[in-house]
């Protein structure tokens, strides 16, 4: 009791938490009188998963596609497509940001690389300078439950940890992530498409040429996410090996054939890649320890049998871990989350009845808009350090957002049959 | 002094790097292997999978260098100055201690598995394919050993991890 | 005073092996008065089979229900039931096993680990989408490998074919999308890992017999009074007697359930089969002189080889 306080005081501190999280293994082992030596093999454990070898390779691919001229081309040829809509640049924000951020993970890679482009394009246009800003900030987090999403990879490692009744591959769960983020994307858009109208910002017609000219542009870029996705939903690649095609496509196309990024630039994208991966993998593997801790001494259990007794439908459940999700992402990045959160409560909904794969995706659609939740949502301070906006004013511009994406996690939790249709069709 | 650390700010560089490049390299061979060929090699995957951790923990010490470790930074900021500065030097302390506690007893996993003879897989001992784990909690412990008495200036907001570069331009001039 | 001996196990909560050693475990505690606990880890949330070794190494758990294979960086000896071609039917197996099962147990418990009773997981086979008879025949084929088993390397190397090596979560992706097409895999292990529905024909020779067992750590076995280690061995004992019938039962079961599914198994012509056999022979010997097996131990394994 008295430990859990002193780390609670060092995690507001600012302790780095992947020290917090193998101190509190570390105490618990000691506690249980169990050789201290068990969190190394608890981290050597990290080999015995196969796809982790994704997340170092998407990332990578990830990166180099920010370091070439992908965003410009991504927002023309979303422009070409959607621009004549009403809203249409703002649509073409959303979808391009939703691609960009599936693409390259959700690092804040987007917020940089794709609001360079669009916030001052929307700017001109006449938009709203507040739903301009909350519009990039909230859009940096949309492409999470779409493939190659880390987080989705993450959530399928740590469930196959637990000895469930239902298998959670990873496949599956890109695959149950469509609908949910799909449905995202279309709320936003509809907001976006009431505002500009409100706004009384002018629709453009469509251009044919142009559209073919962005897509002669990106004629190398088109075909990867078609690999991607159709390689994996297909079966045909592994989730892994699909990171490594990747890799080799924009090493190919960028480094080779276009020549936006070069040879010489590529160490220092590695490393900076590298660097997001072992702040990643370093929670991963500690966590790894306190999770076998909780496992040994049967606490999701206990917990489970606990909250029984006071919570005995579904839907209360259901309510109660929205809350509380909600009220996480505030506070928890996704990754400690994942690691920290989801070997808890996994055990607990599927007690409950609820899916693996449908918690996940509540998991992480709840988590997503803890990406621009104050006080620490971690787009919010890449927006206010990239458009030089203080803070508080970035707090106000994503409220609207927030509502609508909460809309849409409320259906998303209670209307499993989005998640799980794809699945199980 | 500042030219030794330049000099090891290089070297893990370069070994992350190194890393990372033999994974691609062996991640695309074996798919070209298995899909075009129909045959693999049978080390590739396992190493493959130790080169995960490595590079996962490679990584990790390299991103000390700035202190970029993912945390949650509600108070500090919000703190007066002085005691930013000693509460700082308290939890730089706190991860060292937490560090070299994992750096030993990962030495004992290491030497145990030395003893045992496990295979990590064909030909590659568990000791050496396990290393890394003390290695690298040593080296983040020396890190923060480092910023506990010189610490490095952060950018202002966390994350942009490409300003990792502008620090190493401080530490050399 | 009372001792919890806490078990890890790959096997899921649910199975009869579970629900078996779940009521030994009940029996034992009644018996003893409740001086001995039982407490399981099942599912693998403990980690793999070399993991539960470490883990009893530094004392977290006391205890694992195992592939026997995994013990052999401790107890070579252990290798020694998954030897190609080693046993031509379950009937030959389980008559040998009389004799070696408490030779090998004995190894076990010479290295640390005190085992209770092994118990079969049946023969594996090949399995291919095409049919096979000989080794040019299998040449032509994509055939998977599981990392780490260095007995179906050295057969595969021996016949000189480059297998494919993956994890077992990708291998039913593997078949669906042609990156192999030929397995080997024991009957019950072809139907619950839903490859039969990628199979069409099997070899009808058995390759290696599979076997697994539940250790304790011998040092605390040791500290349990005479009489409880009685109770332990006795009840644990007809636990993986059951354990090893049943499971008996359930291999012949899935090898009809194949057959009524429609998958073909091929008797060998005698010439191939003295292929295969002879494959057998060179490999037994590379592992003889890897493991450096017990020579008792090896001889009554080896005695019912050529019975013709
Ligand atoms: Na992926
Ligand atoms: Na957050």
């Amino acid at each position: 009791m008295i430990s859990s306080l002193i780390l609670l005081i060092l995690v507001v501190l600012g302790t780095p938490l992947f020290a917090i999280i193998a101190s509190s293994a570390l105490i618990g082992f000691y506690s249980e009188d169990i050789d201290l030596s068990v969190i190394a093999i608890e981290i050597y454990r990290i080999v015995d998963t196969p796809v982790l070898l994704a997340i170092p390779l998407f990332t990578f691919a990830g990166y180099v596609l920010g370091e070439s001229n992908a965003s410009q081309r991504l927002v023309r040829l979303t422009d070409a497509l959607l621009g004549w809509m009403p809203g249409g640049l703002a649509v073409v924000s959303l979808f391009a940001c939703a691609f960009f951020t599936a693409l390259t993970g959700a690092s804040g890679a987007t917020i940089i690389a794709l609001g360079a482009i669009l916030y001052p394009a929307m700017k001109q246009a006449g938009y709203n300078e507040r739903f301009n800003l909350g519009l990039i900030t909230s859009s940096g987090s949309l492409g999470l439950l779409f493939p190659p999403s880390i987080a989705l990879i993450l959530y399928g490692v740590i469930a196959q940890q637990m000895d469930l009744d239902e298998t959670v591959a990873i496949d599956q769960l890109f695959i149950a992530g469509l609908l949910p983020g799909l449905l995202m994307l279309v709320l936003l858009v509809l907001w976006s498409m009431y505002r500009s109208v409100g706004d009384k910002i002018e629709t453009k017609p469509f251009d044919a040429a142009k559209l073919k000219s962005a897509m002669r542009e990106s004629l190398w870029e088109i075909p990867l996410p078609i690999i991607l996705v159709a390689g994996i939903y297909t079966g045909y690649f592994a989730v892994s090996e699909a990171a490594a095609v990747a890799v080799m496509y924009v090493l190919i196309v960028d480094v080779l054939i276009l020549r936006e990024v070069s040879f010489k630039q590529l160490p220092a994208i590695m490393r900076d890649s590298m660097i997001l991966v072992g702040g990643v993998l370093i929670i991963l593997s500690v966590s790894l320890a306190s999770t076998n801790y909780l496992i040994d001494t049967e606490v999701p259990t206990r917990l489970f049998d606990f909250i029984r007794e006071h919570i005995d439908s579904k839907l209360t459940f259901l309510m109660l871990l929205n809350i509380f999700l909600l009220l996480l992402g505030m506070i928890l990045d996704i990754f400690s989350a994942l690691v920290i959160i989801v070997p808890l409560t996994l055990p607990i909904a599927v007690g409950y009845g609820i899916h693996p794969i449908h918690f996940g995706i509540i998991f992480l659609a709840n988590m997503q808009i803890g990406y621009f939740t104050p006080p620490v949502g971690m787009n919010l301070f890449i927006a206010s350090y990239r458009f030089n906006k203080p803070i508080s004013e970035l707090y106000m511009a994503t409220i609207p957002f927030m509502l609508i994406l909460f809309l849409a996690v409320l259906i998303i939790t209670y209307w499993p049959a989005l998640t799980m249709v794809l699945v199980e069709g | 002094m500042k030219k030794l650390i330049a000099f090891i700010n290089k070297l893990e560089d370069t070994l992350l790097v190194l890393i990372l490049s033999t994974m691609i390299v062996l991640a695309i061979y074996q798919i070209i292997a298995r899909d075009i060929f129909s045959e693999g090699v049978v080390w590739i995957d396992p190493f493959l999978r130790m080169l995960v951790l490595w590079v996962g923990l490679a990584g990790a010490v390299v991103a000390t260098r700035t202190d970029n470790h993912i945390r949650i930074d509600i108070l500090t900021r919000h703190l007066p100055k002085k005691l930013q500065f000693y509460t700082q030097r308290f939890i730089y302390l706190f991860t060292l201690s937490i560090c070299l506690l994992i750096a030993w007893h990962a030495g004992r996993f290491v030497l145990s598995e030395y003893e045992y003879h496990t295979m990590a897989f064909s030909g590659m001992p568990a000791w050496i394919s396990a290393l890394i784990i003390p290695v690298a909690f040593f080296l983040i412990a020396l890190r923060y050993l480092v910023l506990l008495f010189a610490p490095v200036k952060l950018p202002p907001v966390p994350v942009p991890v490409q300003d990792i570069d502008e620090i190493d331009k401080d530490v050399k001039s | 005073q009372a001792k919890t001996i806490k078990i890890a196990t790959l096997s899921p909560e649910g199975t009869y092996w579970m629900k078996q050693m779940r009521a030994g475990a009940k029996e034992i505690k009644e018996k003893t008065g409740g001086r001995v606990k039982f407490k399981f880890y099942p599912g693998g949330v403990m980690g793999n089979d070399e993991n539960v070794l470490r883990k009893m190494r530094v004392g977290q758990l006391q205890g694992g229900a195992i592939t026997i294979g995994s013990l052999a960086a401790a107890v070579p000896d252990s290798t020694i039931y998954g030897l190609p071609f080693l046993f031509s039917s379950l009937e030959q197996a389980e008559k040998i096993r009389k004799t070696t099962d408490p030779m090998l147990i004995d190894e076990m418990a010479k290295k640390g680990y005190i085992s209770f009773g092994i118990a079969q997981g049946g023969f594996t086979y090949l399995m291919s989408v095409n049919e096979i008879h000989n080794f040019d025949d299998l040449r032509k084929q994509k055939s998977w490998v599981p990392e780490n088993s260095d007995v179906a390397l050295a057969v595969y190397d021996y016949i000189g074919i480059t297998p494919i090596s993956l994890p077992l979560s990708d291998v039913l992706t593997g078949l669906q999308t042609g990156l192999i097409n030929t397995i080997f895999t024991s009957p019950i292990g072809a139907l619950a890992l839903q490859w039969h529905t990628h199979i069409n024909h099997v070899v009808d020779m058995p390759l290696n017999y599979l076997s697994a067992t539940m250790i304790i750590d011998k040092k605390v076995f040791d500290s349990l009074s005479e009489a409880d280690q009685k109770t332990v061995r006795e009840v644990m004992g007809k636990v993986y007697r059951n354990i090893d019938s049943q499971n008996k039962k359930d291999n012949i079961a899935a090898r009809e359930a194949l057959i009524k599914k429609g998958v073909k198994f091929h008797k060998l012509a005698d010439a191939d089969r003295a292929e295969w056999k002879k494959a057998g022979d060179v490999v037994i010997e590379q592992m003889r002189r890897k493991y450096q097996y017990t020579p008792a131990l090896y001889n009554a394994v080896t005695a019912g080889r050529h019975p013709e």
